[in-house]
């Protein structure tokens, strides 16, 4: 109630009202004040010239007549509400004055009766107005006297003649007799004012009752829907769920029209959340569908590291936002050739990766097939031209790596320039061919470069170089040269990572627009031994000795290696030749893994094959076979191949 | 690789150090066929081996298949060429302390 607009606006009007009430009434009072003073002016007046008509048949002399004037002047008091009425002879000089005859009306004090009396004779009391009176004109005089006790209307009249009975006629007198009617105006207004006082009382509390009332009502009235309103307002989102309740719409007035707009508005409200709900829906399907595409399209890549004897690969995909159309591969062929390749489609989105999907197919399908690059490139160009609606293109590197000559073959259709990280960064330079997809019968250039152990070849598309920070700088060439450069002859391959991670710094924050795609290809440095030596067992202190100037090995893996190396060794030289020849026996170190390579041209034998089965081993009386048991056993992976006339055994330990 | 031959009441110890390998096992197996005949019980003392291939093992094997599992014993095998008897399975036929 206190916080209403209502009590703010009764505490406003309420004072106004009782403002205007009191001005009204204080009109009132001095319209009746004024009327009653007219009022009393004409009785007193009337009075005044009835008792002075009386007074021209007083006899002086008579005092008989003194009693009778004085009753009928009582009569007369009544007659016109006077207080009262007398008759003085006046006596100038002394200022004194005898009462001829009085009457008192019913407002006469006890005191004036005892004090004035006919016959009585007062002095001094003669005052200036009775003075004036006599002077004056012999009309009438109306004096108004007020003082502390009373508030008096006095109509004085001379009478200077009388009626002479015995001449039947009006004489003049010798002293003119001052008639008075005196009125007490305060004995008038008293009665009045008891009277208004209370009147007064009723109509403030009437009135302020109104006011309140009225205001009570509003408050009831029209406090009581904006407050539903302003509730079902407040409470809007939350009670939405639960189903907007409508409004009640009755009548015409403003809060009625209020209550159907507000209702219009929660409808309306209502509708668009759901449209946006559905909007939100819709989307929320969409990114779902896109990134189930992003999924299919990640598992439509190689895993991410991949690392045999020759070679590490390492590979970073970051799509962005949308889905997008780059892609990397490699794959182990069976020669033991790694293909890899590096590709950018033109555009983004759903048509982008669906270009992207059948352009890895392609390539994994030509590089399973033992296409060169540049007939990869070729065919590929040619499919994907063949139904290419869209005109979308593709760059394309392509390379394969030979691990056991450490060349490099490779191919490009309009993509970015590779690196090596050797010995100095070198920019892969080569005639660039037109980007595949769009022209058929394009022929691509196949180059070839011989890489050394602990290169890098560092693919990568146009996402890393023409990554943007939020002052739209690129990345550019230049930055990711120097960063690369970082990389020259270092031991741990984490270049990708590295450059990813500038490229990330760079950007700080800023949207990626374009996938970013990098591929390491890292040739893994070995550690190779070689010796070829007589298959005698004497000889066999020099594989122990080449074994023990390999330092990378710890002494246990030596201690292993030199029991595989012995057992292997020594049954060449008990089998594999009927008079002498030679064995070769290498030993390559790469990472964690040590391999013992023997070679020999003896008679074909598998090593491999046949070893004992320990459990049938006869230990009373001990056969052969003990040895490469033991060796095997020892192994983490062996293979023998027979080729171009030799025995090859390779035998694997790894490293813990 | 180095061979002690010690005799203490008919219990003989042979005391080898080094690498027993294909080109020194002959010499293991001779000091065993030396010393065979005069001990009733035959201790080898492999503390300082550090490295046995299978040639060392047939020497031990035939030894223990000689004089007999009572009559033979290993003795100080380092955790890797213990290892290698547990590969081959020797260690169910062999007293080994």
């Amino acid at each position: 109630m206190r916080k209403s607009v209502f009590f703010k606006l009764a505490l406003f009007i309420i004072p106004v009202v009782l403002a205007v009430e009191i001005a009204q009434l204080y009109t009132e009072y001095r319209t009746i004040y004024n009327s009653n003073y007219e009022n009393c002016e004409r009785m007193i007046k009337s009075a005044a010239e009835t008792t002075s008509d009386i007074f021209l048949y007083f006899d002086l002399n008579s005092k008989d007549d003194a009693e009778t004037y004085s009753k009928e002047l009582d009569k007369l008091c009544n007659l016109w509400g006077v207080t009262y009425l007398f008759a003085v002879e006046p006596y100038v000089e002394t200022r004194s004055e005898k009462y001829l005859a009085i009457g008192f009306g019913k407002d006469a004090t006890e005191k004036a009766k005892k004090t004035r009396y006919p016959g009585v004779y007062v002095e001094g009391t003669l005052s200036d107005a009775q003075i004036k009176a006599l002077k004056g004109d012999k009309s009438l005089t109306i004096i108004h006297e007020k003082n502390e006790l009373d508030d008096t209307l006095i109509c004085y009249r001379v009478v200077d003649k009388f009626f002479d009975t015995k001449k039947g006629a009006y004489v003049k007198a010798d002293i003119p007799i001052l008639i008075g009617a005196e009125v007490s105006f305060t004995g008038v207004m008293e009665t009045f004012e008891e009277r208004f006082n209370s009147i007064i009382i009723f109509d403030l509390i009437f009135t302020f009752l109104l006011t309140l009332s009225i205001f009570i009502v509003f408050y009831l009235r029209i406090h009581g829907p904006i407050k539903k309103i302003s509730t079902r307002m407040k409470n809007f989102v939350s009670d939405r769920d639960k189903g907007v309740e409508k409004l009640k719409v009755k009548g015409n007035d403003e809060l009625t029209e209020m209550s159907r707009s507000f209702n219009l508005m929660t409808e309306e409200i209502d509708n668009y959340i759901k449209d946006i709900d559905n909007l939100t829906k819709e989307k929320h399907t969409q990114s779902a569908e896109l990134n189930i595409a992003k999924k299919i399209q990640t598992g439509l890549l190689m895993p991410p590291r991949y690392k045999n004897k020759g070679v590490s690969i390492n590979a970073i995909m970051v799509a962005a936002k949308n889905i997008g159309g780059d892609l990397y591969d490699y794959k182990i062929l069976d020669d033991g050739k790694i293909f890899i390749a590096i590709a950018d489609v033109s555009g983004k989105g759903i048509s982008a990766a669906l270009f992207m999907a059948r352009a890895i197919t392609l390539l994994h399908q030509y590089a399973l097939l033992g296409y060169s690059p540049s007939k990869m490139l070729e065919v590929y160009n040619n499919t994907l031209a063949e139904s290419n609606p869209n005109g979308l293109f593709i760059t394309t590197f392509v390379a394969i790596y030979d691990p056991e000559t450490h060349k490099l073959t490779y191919s490009n259709a309009g993509h970015n320039l590779p690196y090596i990280i050797s010995d100095k960064l070198i920019k892969l330079d080569d005639s660039t061919n037109v980007a595949a997809g769009i022209f058929t019968d394009n022929e691509y250039d196949q180059n070839t470069i011989i890489l050394k152990p602990g290169d890098v070849l560092f693919l990568y598309t146009d996402g890393v170089n023409e990554a943007a920070n939020t002052s739209k700088e690129f990345f550019g060439t230049k930055r990711l040269e120097k960063e690369l450069e970082k990389h020259i002859n270092k031991e741990n391959n984490t270049v990708s990572e590295d450059i990813f991670e500038a490229v990330s710094e760079f950007s700080d924050g800023a949207v990626q627009n374009d996938d970013i795609t990098i591929l390491t290809m890292r040739v893994e440095k070995t550690n190779s031994k070689e010796l070829t030596l007589k298959a005698e067992a004497q000889n066999l202190s020099e594989i122990v000795k080449m074994i023990y100037s390999e330092e990378s090995l710890s002494k246990d893996i030596k201690s292993q290696l030199r029991l595989i190396a012995e057992e292997i060794f020594i049954n060449i030289c008990s089998y594999a030749y009927n008079n002498s020849g030679d064995v070769t026996v290498r030993l390559d170190v790469l990472n964690d893994q040590a391999t013992l390579t023997f070679i020999d041209s003896g008679k074909p034998f598998d090593t491999t094959a046949d070893v004992l089965d320990i459990n049938e081993y006869d230990h009373e009386n001990s056969i052969g076979g003990l040895g490469r048991f033991i060796a095997f056993e020892i192994a983490d992976d062996y293979s023998y191949v027979y080729k171009d006339n030799k025995n090859i055994l390779k035998v694997t330990k790894n490293f813990i | 690789m180095k061979i002690n031959t010690t005799f203490e009441e008919k219990i003989c110890t042979i005391t080898i150090e080094g690498q027993i390998e294909t080109l020194t096992a002959p010499e293991l197996e001779q000091a065993v066929n030396d010393a065979a005949p005069k001990c009733e019980k035959m201790i080898l003392d492999m503390t300082d081996v550090d490295y046995i291939s299978s040639g060392g093992l047939r020497v031990v094997v035939g030894a223990n298949h000689k004089l007999g599992k009572e009559k033979f014993k290993l003795k100080g095998l380092a955790p890797n060429v213990y290892e290698i008897f547990r590969l081959t399975g020797f260690t169910k036929y062999l007293d080994i302390e």
